[in-house]
């Protein structure tokens, strides 16, 4: 897992560096309609979701 | 004893000059996608003979082979495209050709293999031989606006066909001179994504993800464009989520009929490929990702998206359902039968291991161990058309 995007843009902390984690935690909870981004809430609650953003906003674990 | 001496002596010579001599026809490889190798496996023996390493990220790499089924091109997504003796087992030419590739093809005459690429959007030729590039088509599908490139495949006459992501066209560039590539364009609706070339190579499909339905090409009479078929099988007004992106490929045409994975449904379309038209439907367990026809088209193999993707299910062409539900190991990201289908081989991603099942008797015949294996292609794909 290289996250550097392929369909969907890169998610290396440099790129989402700028972006409110409240907004990026709703993109995964929610998904992005009219985009490929599919809503994951039926596997996972809000916290879970924050708790990735925060990785993926540092360094997500190899 | 002279003459046996020197008999025995030009034995020994022979045996040391003469590399042993095989063919290519049961070889193949398998993507480690993790750890950037690939393991290179023999399908009359069920073994791996050699593993080669430094193909850079592998995730979502895919495969083509030149003609002779020796020469396997690699398309890695970091843009890496490596050339592989499967004989001699090595690398014999890698470049870097794109920042973020999805795949590729190979023309008609085997001397073009054509890169896709997400970044920057559009399609690359190079020389089969050298990896050197011969010419580059960038999907500029509107002025300044570039499109990911989706679905590729080569048909007839040297040309390929392929759809846009983002432009919603399916184009179709024809490389006779591979230096100057003549490019059409067909409207043919929101997202492709991805694509297929029936086994005959006439007609492409392209998978629509921004609205119901399936575009669809004849490459026999272009001019008429691209229509729209399978308009409202139903993903709704209220978009279902998917998890994963279906793969299409020529595999999904068996027995005059074409087995469609449903966007985000749990179910595979079928179509007669003689009229276009739905005839049925067939309920599986997840949303399918690779729907796919043993050679002889008697059964259709399915895999699912996450959280499905421990499950297969297995269609009777002839019965039009499931017989057969299994749950072989964890993440089964790709099948692929031997060249005529008494075998598939999956790969189980999360257990690191290529599973070898008889799809006769749905018994494991062989496993090998592989670094989170995903992409398996054999060299039976180097003489059709859309592989």
């Amino acid at each position: 897992m290289t996250l550097q995007g392929g369909l969907g843009p890169a998610l290396l902390p440099a790129n989402l560096r700028d972006k409110p984690a409240a907004g990026l935690a709703a993109t995964i909870v929610y998904g992005r309609p009219g985009t490929p981004m599919p809503p994951w809430q039926q596997f996972m609650s809000e916290a879970e979701a924050s708790w990735i953003v925060e990785q993926l906003m540092t360094e997500f674990p190899k | 004893m002279r003459l046996l001496l020197s008999f025995l002596f030009v034995l020994l010579l022979n045996a040391c000059a003469a590399p042993q001599l095989r063919g290519t026809g049961d070889l193949g490889l398998i993507i480690e996608r993790a750890s950037g190798q690939v393991t290179l496996v023999d399908t009359t023996a069920r073994q791996p003979y050699a593993r080669i390493e430094g193909l850079g990220d592998l995730s979502h790499a895919s495969v083509v082979y030149a003609r002779d089924g020796r020469y396997a091109f690699v398309f890695g997504r970091d843009g890496g495209l490596t050339k592989i003796d499967l004989l001699a087992a090595k690398i014999v030419k890698r470049v870097m050709q794109s920042g973020n590739a999805i795949g590729g093809s190979i023309s008609q005459d085997g001397r073009i293999v054509v890169a896709q690429n997400y970044t920057p959007g559009g399609i690359k030729a190079f020389d089969a031989e050298t990896l050197e590039l011969l010419s580059e088509v960038p999907a500029e599908y509107a002025p300044g606006k570039f499109s990911k490139v989706v679905g590729l495949a080569d048909v007839p006459g040297n040309k390929f066909a392929y759809a846009l992501f983002d432009g919603g066209e399916i184009w179709v560039s024809d490389f006779s001179n591979p230096k100057q590539p003549k490019t059409q364009r067909y409207p043919a609706g929101l997202q492709p994504y991805d694509g297929l070339v029936t086994p005959d190579g006439r007609y492409f499909l392209a998978g629509l993800f921004g609205e119901d339905g399936v575009a669809l090409l004849d490459l026999w009479q272009p001019e008429k464009g691209a229509r729209k078929i399978l308009e409202n099988y139903g993903r709704g007004e209220q978009k279902l989520p998917v998890f994963k992106m279906p793969h299409l490929r020529g595999w999904s045409v068996a027995q005059g009929k074409a087995y469609l994975p449903a966007i985000g449904r749990h179910e595979v379309l079928v179509v007669d490929v003689a009229t276009w038209k739905e005839v049925g439907r067939i309920p599986v367990r997840g949303q399918p990702v690779f729907v796919m026809a043993r050679p002889d088209g008697r059964q259709v193999w399915v895999n699912f998206a996450f959280p499905d993707n421990g499950k297969l299910d297995v269609v009777d062409t002839l019965a039009g359902q499931v017989v057969r539900q299994m749950e072989p190991g964890k993440g089964i990201l790709h099948m692929e039968f031997a060249p005529r289908g008494e075998n598939v081989w999956l790969s189980a991603r999360d257990d690191h291991k290529v599973l070898i099942y008889d799809t006769e008797s749905f018994v494991k015949v062989g496993d090998i161990a592989a670094d989170n294996p995903s992409g398996i292609f054999f060299t039976s794909r180097a003489t059709r058309i859309g592989f």
